[in-house]
């Protein structure tokens, strides 16, 4: 799991106290697989472990935040403005003021995010957010084209990119850091050998630049299956 | 270990999420499905003229509105009728209103057509006109949510959505389903008409920006060169398959499709909206002039949509709700959409398409034959008992006039419809039968239609 640490509903942000070891062991126990319940309950109708399923939309931004240490974790007050791409207040019945929050409301978690009926945030309403015009009984999981386009290529999330890289670089290990900020985990030495590779490719290809380098280690980091899934 | 256990988990249990999820979520992308029967038509082109445009000052004159003019409507008509704004509309007794448009009779079938459309007129043996089309409610988002999704409330998939959920695309680096918007503002309620409701949100329409990128992000970012780019599609791709192979999880590998085809976007959005290939005779029949974003230019998008396999490309032009004024607004509006409307009918049977693709045209209503005073000036209000709208292409049968009204163009006389009856019509070409077509949500089958609708079997050639 991706951004700090997620246990069961708790998202620990860097820095803070570490949660219950009850909450730990309970996450460890509903993350691993047990043989026994696979074979006595091989459709979790028992709901003996968890599945691996992608994380809600507001979810992702959440995960991207803490990742590359934006993250503000004040609670609560009025709805935040994080930016969007220019244009997309207009297509609605009345074109919308979207005044890009600044300071900590820019980086607040995707559920404080303002939302429009008429002109929902895309990104929300690609990953399947609620359309808040009828009610939900339950989210579908989709996995589709415009997703990646939106996280390879927003705004929002390339800013996410440049900041985790330039996390990462403050390592004497940024590769292996930036992985592990991004999914909790240090990469094993297959995906080392793979992303030292690309790093490589990429500051060739940006002209001899680390920063540029790094910030397509963490593009790709941010956009990978793992980063965005609930394992 | 962990990693050994969930290869075993995934192995066995084929059930897993990760595998129906692969096989329902992917939709709108080149996975075309089964018509219920052979389809007439593969694509449509819904030309919606949002606001409501006035048939009475386009494709309906009526001799006894001239004659009449100025004199109050018998009260048989009104009775228990509503209407919306009452207070304008209503402070005195509505009086009947003549149109000020000159009429001529066009193709050889003879349809009227006003000043205001000479380019379409001018092709209506190509055309099936519905004169007698009626809808449920007075005011603008819930009658455009009626003809968009079957309902006047929000919530319900748009017709797009059903579409592509009943067909899939054959498209295989666009959207199934396709979002175009022309004119000062977007539809009166927005997004949920193009919605996906209760299917799955791959459904939902793609709405295309008309200058910039067509798709949203679909260029890179400042700075990140097309190398540096397909360096990074690459290393995504090669990292998901490692992990791949210790979770065997089908999401993944719908993910590494998704990132490929996410990158075959790039590419292709850029040529799509690049007319310089078109030629200039092309470029002049719809009125497009390059690098404008205009409704002429939505036209011209939509042929080459439909020429890439898009399934379901809807077309709004938010411009039509003509209280107080038929003069120049209501001839801006014309101009802007009866060239590129006709040069559309006439361009896609140049390129063989329009036998394929069923073109719609019309509004969420039609206006009142009475007038509607507001500070002196005269328009006329918001009509849901019977209005005019078209259809070409797409196996209808062409030079056809279906339906007819009172000398007032008040109410249907003869053949009665809905806009359920529109919907089962286009579900119908496209070889879904509307009653067929249904979703389980909240514990019942809802469709399209609701529990109304009928295909216009008189219009099929």
């Amino acid at each position: 799991m991706a951004g700090g640490r997620v246990y069961g509903a708790w998202l620990e942000p860097e820095g803070t106290a570490p949660p219950d070891p009850d909450l730990r062991r309970l996450s460890a126990i509903l993350g691993a697989d047990h043989p026994q319940a696979t074979e006595k309950d091989p459709r979790n109708i028992l709901l003996s472990r968890q599945n691996r399923f992608r994380l809600e939309g507001e979810i992702i931004r959440d995960a991207g935040l803490v990742a590359s240490g934006l993250f503000a974790p004040k609670v609560g007050g009025p709805s935040v403005y994080p930016p969007i791409p220019a244009g997309v207040m207009n297509s609605g019945q009345n074109a919308r003021e979207w005044v890009t929050s600044i300071g900590e409301d820019r980086y607040r978690r995707g559920m404080y995010t303002f939302l429009w009926r008429a002109t929902p945030h895309p990104t929300m309403s690609l990953f399947d957010g609620p359309d808040a015009v009828a009610s939900c009984t339950r989210r579908n999981r989709s996995n589709s084209p415009l997703q990646a386009l939106t996280l390879l290529n927003d705004e929002a999330v390339k800013e996410f990119a440049d900041a985790l890289a330039a996390r990462a670089l403050k390592s004497k290990d940024p590769l292996g850091h930036a992985f592990e900020l991004a999914m909790a985990r240090q990469p094993n030495a297959t995906e080392r050998e793979r992303l030292r590779r690309f790093v490589a490719s990429q500051k060739d290809e940006a002209g001899g630049s680390e920063v540029a380098a790094y910030t397509g280690l963490a593009r790709v980091l941010l956009n990978l299956d793992e980063f965005m899934t609930r394992e | 270990m962990i990693d050994e256990t969930r290869r075993h988990f995934f192995e066995r249990c084929g059930m897993g999420l990760g595998k129906a999820a692969l096989a329902g979520l992917i939709a709108g992308n080149a996975r075309a499905k089964e018509p219920h029967f052979a389809p007439k038509a593969k694509s449509v082109i819904y030309l919606f003229m949002a606001g409501g445009p006035s048939q009475f000052e386009m494709w309906t004159p009526k001799p006894q509105l001239q004659k009449l003019h100025g004199q109050y409507i018998p009260d048989s008509f009104l009775e228990g009728k509503r209407f919306a704004f009452m207070d304008t509309s209503f402070k005195d007794k509505p009086k009947l209103l003549a149109t000020k448009r000159e009429f001529k009779q066009y193709g050889q079938n003879g349809t009227w057509g006003s000043s205001l459309v000479p380019h379409t007129a001018a092709i209506a043996d190509e055309l099936t006109f519905l004169h007698t089309v009626s809808t449920e409610n007075f005011n603008h988002a819930p009658a455009k949510c009626f003809a968009s999704t079957g309902y006047t409330r929000f919530g319900r998939p748009s017709m797009g959505a059903w579409v592509t959920y009943g067909l899939g695309s054959e498209s295989q680096d666009l959207p199934g389903f396709v979002v175009l918007q022309s004119g000062p503002r977007g539809p009166r309620g927005g997004a949920p008409l193009w919605g996906s409701g209760f299917l799955p949100t791959t459904e939902q329409g793609v709405l295309f920006r008309s200058s910039g990128d067509p798709i949203l992000n679909l260029s890179t970012p400042k700075g990140v060169t097309p190398r540096m780019q397909s360096q990074v599609i690459d290393a995504i791709r090669d990292v998901n398959g490692m992990r791949n192979e210790t979770m065997v999880d089908p999401e993944i590998n719908t993910r590494i499709a998704a990132y490929e085809m996410a990158y075959r976007m790039q590419t292709s959005g850029p040529e799509l909206i690049d007319f310089q290939k078109e030629s200039k005779a092309t470029l002049d029949m719809y009125g497009v002039e390059i690098g404008k974003p205009s409704f002429a230019a939505n036209c011209l998008l939509a042929r080459r949509l439909v020429e890439r396999g898009v399934r379901y490309i809807h077309l709004w032009h938010t411009d039509w709700d003509h209280h107080d004024d038929l003069t120049k607004p209501l001839e801006d509006v014309c101009r802007q959409v009866d060239q590129p409307c006709a040069a559309l009918v006439k361009d896609l049977k140049a390129h063989g398409l329009l036998d394929s693709t069923l073109v719609v045209w019309g509004g969420e209503f039609g206006r009142t034959p009475m007038g509607e005073s507001r500070d002196g000036k005269v328009g006329r209000n918001h009509h849901i008992d019977a209005y005019t709208m078209w259809m070409a292409g797409g196996g209808v049968k062409p030079g056809v006039h279906f339906g007819q009204t009172d000398d007032f163009g008040f109410n249907a006389v003869e053949d009665p419809l809905s806009m359920h009856d529109v919907q089962a019509t286009v579900l119908n070409q496209l070889g879904l039968d509307h009653t067929k077509l249904t979703y389980q949500f909240q514990g019942r089958n809802f469709r399209l239609t609701d529990v109304a609708g009928k295909v216009i079997h008189k219009i099929l050639a």
